[in-house]
């Protein structure tokens, strides 16, 4: 898959993302956040880190 | 890649940069902050890839090369002091917009996030654009 393809996969799943962090986002707003919504909110997060320029490199090499 | 496709994707890149650019010039958290965060990321990651491949096809110097990752890198990094901040504020239970760590974590990654933009198009992985 080219980028050109991965972007069109992008903007078709991009409204199911958004819904996703619009519940994530009422998660982490709330200061009486449940444990287990916590977690999954900092799960979500972790997913928010960006590739290292090393791994992309290696995955276009 | 075929000339289409990289003129396709840093079409899209540019829309895609200008929206994150309108939400990471709010300083203050703000509801959309994990949406801000999503697009960001896939952003940055596009701009990055475009820069390799563009590398790779001769059409950037080693020098423009380094200068692009190394604004890449330094926005990651920003970017997951940011994400620690709002994953601290979440195991003690309170709201991170009360916290100056989180506030100048955002500060930080949201001006090395425009930096990396201004300098892609300066570079011309993006054209026109984001300014």
């Amino acid at each position: 898959m080219n980028v050109g393809d991965s972007l069109i996969a992008l903007a078709f799943n991009l409204p199911r993302i958004i819904d996703l962090v619009a519940h994530y986002q009422e998660i982490v707003s709330r200061p009486d956040a449940r444990p287990e919504d916590a977690a999954k909110a900092k799960v979500f997060l972790e997913g928010a880190r960006w590739t290292p320029f090393d791994v992309l490199e290696k995955e276009r090499g | 890649m075929r000339p289409t496709d990289l003129t396709f994707t840093l079409r899209v890149s540019a829309i895609v940069i200008l929206l994150m650019a309108l939400l990471s010039s709010c300083a203050t958290l703000k509801p959309d902050t994990y949406k801000t965060l999503n697009a960001t990321k896939v952003t940055a990651e596009q701009i990055a890839l475009a820069a390799i491949d563009l590398h790779l096809a001769g059409l950037l110097s080693p020098e423009q090369y380094g200068r692009i990752k190394t604004a890449y890198e330094r926005a990651r990094r920003a970017n997951d002091t940011l994400i620690a901040t709002l994953q601290l504020a979440l195991d003690v239970g309170q709201d991170p917009r009360g916290s100056a760590a989180y506030n100048q974590a955002l500060d930080t990654s949201a001006r090395l996030s425009r930096e990396l933009l201004l300098l892609a198009v300066e570079l011309n992985i993006i054209p026109g654009g984001a300014r």
